[in-house]
């Protein structure tokens, strides 16, 4: 009882603030995109301070290299958006909330099994809180409810669902399998340590041992799309074992919602 | 006297530019030089008109195979033409004495021999637009009569930055000359840029973007800028590594349900799949003939590379040694890599068919290995004080330069082939 009101009281102000940090970065965005198109124009850079004269005079003529493209999706095969919900923004705010949540409980960062320990007895605290009241569409917004948790946790180099986020996926699961009009993209994320593009890949097997077992609970394919980010998005960009657990992660990111 | 005339008139000519242009460039990376080798081939080098100098002390420098002396007085000895007697030479400590001039027509090189006396070359490098080329060139062609190897100064980098905090982060692709200067942006994105692959002929890059929301491979000319989806499919789209004679693409795709590796003929776009492992299999590259890939699998259990025909075939198992062998880099018979020893990952090179490794970085997440053309010098990622930066370190591990951005982090540096 007492671990459900700390949990309560932890979640609540978190999503506000996440979702308050979603609508900024919206605003943001769209000044930096803006800023971004004209960096791309602006290409004749070149360093003239050094070496003399050897630096920088080689933009006119015919050697001049074209920035283009430009990063907004011109070329793209983008079917994501359609709905007009940034993804990557509602990505965002579980990942925060998952992320904050767990290093707010006020145990030494250090000591994994501690957090383990927490995040079990909030997870119970949920499920007991929600155990005869079925999953709606409307509690994905409610922070007392078990759906507000949408980011598990690997071990390193692991794509092994940990049984304590079992119960989590089960309640989304249960969700999806009565909204079939529901769709999540499942975003796959690595830590930094081994390669670039080994990590998309393991990154990808998270999201996909995760889809799998959303599968297997009656949540149609159609309604799941794995998305593998590798390293390239950490939800914490410090380089220690705190960082790193944080960091391997799958988030269930709602589309359709 | 003309002769004079036309120095004065360079020098002033290089005063304008430093003075006229500021450095409009705030992305371009900072250089600094954290070794060179003392025991390599003592060469000498004379003021030029213009600063090529410096460019060319700086290239032979971190080829490790030089010890550069600055010739700073102005004699008849350091004059582009100038009179050699043999007892000035001697004052020279040096194998080599290198001298130009900055001409209408170009850039004037000699290369004397000190012992002799006699000139072991002079040419001519014809103008560039991009004047920082034409050291880089007669640092080559310096390079080469005296290594015996061909020189790959005159090349580029391409590499991936990534500026801001979440979820305002930014993501760019570069190319710069191999020695960070002249950066041009290629790609500018708020998702994800990764994995940029050359064209064998220098004239594209194919790459990772998640601008769509999920990774596609695009292949972008750097010349005109277009660009173009070679695949979009379900899942992962990564990894593409040019084959040496550019008719194929090598890539990672998990369309059929988990990673593998495909070649995608760039003429027809047919795709073909050359693994099928419940592993991981991804970051595939060439054998210089082309008839082999060696790529990361974790299907031993960990990350090791594996090597199978480029017409398919048995995969066999390359490295034994590190508990984690990743992202392989080919050029001739060395095999540059990432290698995990204890908890840290360092870059390690190996020779094809050999069994040993060397290695030749310090950090302790290093990744991304990329060779020069010439398989001498070794350009990677690294992490100092928590930001990513780039590494220059010759292939005997005897010079090394960094490589930062003025801001944010620098990431998976690609060379180049050599610039036609």
């Amino acid at each position: 009882m007492k671990q459900a009101t700390r949990a309560q009281i932890y979640l609540l102000p978190l999503l506000i603030s996440a979702l308050t940090l979603a609508g900024c970065s919206q605003l943001q965005n769209k000044k930096s995109d803006k800023k971004n198109r004209m960096t791309t124009t602006t290409v004749n850079k070149s360093g003239s301070n050094r070496g003399q004269d050897f630096s920088g005079k080689d933009l006119a003529g015919k050697e001049r290299l074209i920035g283009g493209g430009g990063g907004g999706g011109s070329a793209s095969t983008d079917g994501f958006n359609s709905q007009g919900i940034d993804t990557k923004d509602l990505g965002m705010d579980s990942g925060k909330s998952g992320g904050a949540q767990s290093q707010g409980f006020g145990v030494d960062p250090d000591s994994q099994a501690a957090i383990d320990a927490e995040i079990q007895s909030a997870i119970d605290a949920l499920m007991a809180e929600g155990k005869n009241k079925p999953l709606t569409p409307a509690d994905i917004k409610n922070p007392n409810s078990i759906l507000a948790q949408r980011v598990i946790y690997f071990d390193y180099d692991q794509a092994t669902i940990l049984e304590k986020y079992k119960p989590i996926l089960a309640a989304h699961a249960e969700l999806l399998a009565n909204y079939p009009e529901m769709r999540i993209r499942l975003e796959g994320h690595a830590d930094e340590r081994g390669s670039r593009e080994y990590n998309v890949a393991l990154s990808e097997r998270r999201a996909e041992t995760v889809r799998q077992y959303l599968s297997f609970k009656n949540v149609g394919s159609e309604q799941m799309e794995n998305v593998a980010f590798g390293e390239e998005k950490p939800l914490v960009p410090s380089h220690d074992n705190t960082a790193w657990s944080k960091n391997r992660r799958v988030e269930i990111n709602y589309v359709t919602y | 006297m003309t002769s004079h005339d036309t120095h004065w008139f360079y020098a002033l000519f290089a005063m304008l530019i430093l003075f006229v242009l500021p450095s409009t460039s705030t992305a371009e990376l900072e250089l600094h030089i954290s070794k060179s080798a003392g025991d390599g081939v003592p060469i000498a080098i004379a003021p030029i008109s213009g600063g090529a100098n410096f460019i060319i002390e700086a290239d032979l420098k971190r080829s490790g195979r030089f010890t550069t002396q600055r010739l700073t007085n102005k004699t008849k000895l350091s004059i582009f033409g100038g009179a050699l007697s043999a007892t000035v030479l001697k004052t020279i400590k040096a194998e080599y004495l290198i001298r130009g001039r900055l001409a209408k027509t170009g850039l004037d090189i000699e290369l004397i021999e000190i012992s002799t006396g006699s000139k072991a070359a002079v040419f001519r490098i014809g103008h560039v637009t991009n004047r920082r080329r034409m050291a880089h060139k007669a640092a080559d062609k310096i390079f080469e009569r005296i290594t015996r190897l061909k020189g790959a100064f005159d090349t580029r980098l391409a590499y991936v930055t990534s500026t801001g905090h979440r979820p305002n982060k930014h993501y760019r692709l570069y190319i710069a000359d191999s020695d960070g200067y002249n950066p041009h942006i290629i790609l500018n994105s708020n998702q994800p840029i990764m994995s940029p692959s050359w064209s064998p002929d220098g004239s594209k890059l194919a790459y990772v973007s998640f601008e769509s929301g999920k990774s596609a491979i695009y292949v972008q000319d750097i010349f005109t800028g277009k660009k173009r989806i070679i695949s979009g499919k379900k899942g992962i789209n990564g990894a593409p590594t040019w084959s040496p004679n550019g008719s194929q693409i090598a890539m990672s795709l998990s369309v059929d349900g988990n990673s593998e590796i495909y070649i995608l003929s760039v003429h027809n776009g047919a795709l073909k799949r050359l693994t099928n492992d419940r592993a991981i299999d991804t970051e595939p590259a060439w054998s210089g003939d082309g008839r082999a890939i060696i790529f990361t699998s974790n299907r031993g259990g960990a990350a090791q590379l594996y090597k199978i025909p480029a017409h398919g075939g048995q995969a066999r198992r390359m490295t034994f040694m590190g508990s984690y062998n990743s992202a392989a880099d080919i050029v001739g018979n060395k095999i540059a890599l990432v290698r995990r020893n204890g908890g840290q990952f360092r870059i390690a090179i190996m020779q094809m068919g050999g069994s040993g490794a060397d290695i030749i970085s310090t950090g302790k997440y290093d990744e991304s290995p990329s060779l020069a053309p010439n398989g001498t010098m070794i350009a990677y990622a690294t992490q100092r004080k928590g930001r990513g930066k780039l590494v220059v370190v010759s292939d005997n591990g005897k010079s090394k330069q960094e490589l930062h951005a003025p801001e944010g982090e620098v990431r998976e540096p690609a060379w180049s082939p050599y610039i036609r």
